[in-house]
């Protein structure tokens, strides 16, 4: 089907040029339905002598925004804020998708986001983002039921301090990272040092401390040992962005699931 | 008229290549052979001078190029990770210096085995159940 629109395609812009004089949703709906990217640009790519300059900007605005350049978005977005603010459709569908893109590009668009004209639900999106940015400020009574357990979660790994998990793991190796989370990783590093640690030792008590093999084997203990603490100090703020990450993507796929939303209508 | 005549017909030539290079791709694509991605060196092209000059680097560099071109492909050595522990390492020693680039890169070693995926959330993991550990955007 979209083989022949393609091969029909330039008759019919002859043909839609000579009898139209405004921008046609259905036409731009049915091109974002089956992707027909590079068509929808050239359809876009005609209009400027027909629309005015920001309803121009808005229907890029939502090209880019269906195509995933966030920056021209960003750009057409600000040539055509009111009239995109007024569509709820896009600006929901907007909010859903800065959810889970790079926190630079989602920052700027929250920030430069109106809420006057905010329904309830991109209310709801707006406080699960400054819940992702401020988690400790954050009620987790007010976020979707369904996210409270991954914000909880995520909530939970701000409590817990790097320095702390160093210490501990300087203590017993393993145990800073169970203290971050990582509990499989904890219970590998512990077995690993153990046995490096009772290599060491045998080795001192049997061979000597001169020897080459327990010079050798206490290295390779100390290596291991800095290697645990500077992994568990690491470890904590790693599981802090990847449960924020996740908290973002359960928080997308929400949205997306309960509350569709279309460009067109 | 005519435009439409030649629109069809080839149309009617693409779809048959399309159908042709489909049935070739699904007989054929269980036997083709991927050879192993090229290893580069250890790159410090972008570091300080002092960097350059630093033989603790090449060290560095020679024991990775040793252990990439040679011992991992005689073990068939299996990561865990979408990038493996070696090419981490080296990726980390490029970006972080000598010291904390070795301490990340022996931080992946020591969490190498099997089940260390339950650690990780889903996203992070891809369809081979290996750790995405190259897609953080923060």
């Amino acid at each position: 089907m979209s083989k022949w629109f393609c091969g029909l395609f330039p008759l019919l812009m002859l043909f839609y040029n000579a009898t139209s004089a405004q921008a046609d949703k259905k036409l731009l709906h049915y091109l974002a339905v089956n992707k027909l990217w590079q068509e929808e640009a050239a359809y876009l790519h005609e209009l400027p002598s027909k629309v005015p300059d920001d309803s121009l900007h808005y229907f890029w605005a939502k090209y880019y925004l269906q195509t995933g350049a966030d920056s021209f978005f960003l750009s057409a977005y600000e040539k055509s804020k009111n009239l995109f603010l007024d569509d709820t459709g896009s600006s929901n569908l907007a909010n859903i998708h800065f959810l889970v893109r790079p926190a630079g590009v989602r920052q700027k668009w929250f920030t430069s986001y109106d809420e006057k004209k905010g329904t309830p639900l991109s209310q709801s999106i707006r406080m699960v983002y400054d819940a992702s940015e401020r988690p400790l400020e954050a009620n987790p009574q007010l976020l979707p039921d369904k996210l409270e357990d991954d914000f909880l979660q995520f909530r939970k790994s701000f409590h817990h301090k790097a320095w702390i998990a160093a210490t501990l793991s300087a203590a017993v190796p393993g145990l800073g990272k169970l203290y971050a989370g990582r509990k499989a990783s904890a219970g590998m590093t512990f077995i690993l040092n153990s046995a490096y640690a009772l290599q060491a030792y045998e080795s001192y008590a049997k061979l000597g401390p001169r020897n080459a093999f327990t010079i050798y084997s206490i290295g390779l203990f100390g290596l291991f040992y800095t290697v645990n603490v500077y992994g568990s100090w690491h470890a904590v703020k790693e599981v802090r962005k990847e449960r924020k990450t996740q908290f973002l993507i359960h928080a997308e796929e929400y949205y997306r699931f309960h509350y569709p939303n279309s460009l067109y209508f | 008229m005519f435009l439409l005549a030649l629109t069809c017909h080839l149309n009617g030539q693409s779809s048959e290549q399309y159908i042709r290079s489909t049935l070739l791709k699904n007989t054929f694509d269980s036997y083709s052979f991927t050879p192993a991605p090229k290893r580069k060196l250890l790159d410090l092209s972008t570091k300080s001078f002092l960097s350059r000059i630093n033989p603790a680097n090449y060290l560095a560099a020679g024991i990775l190029f040793v252990y990439q071109r040679i011992f991992s492909e005689q073990i068939q050595a299996q990561c865990k990770y979408v990038v493996s522990c070696s090419e981490y390492t080296k990726l980390s020693i490029q970006h972080h210096g000598l010291i904390m680039g070795s301490l990340i890169g022996l931080d992946q070693l020591s969490c190498c085995f099997p089940t260390v995926t339950v650690d990780y959330p889903e996203y992070l993991l891809n369809t081979k159940m290996q750790v995405i550990n190259n897609g953080l955007d923060e």
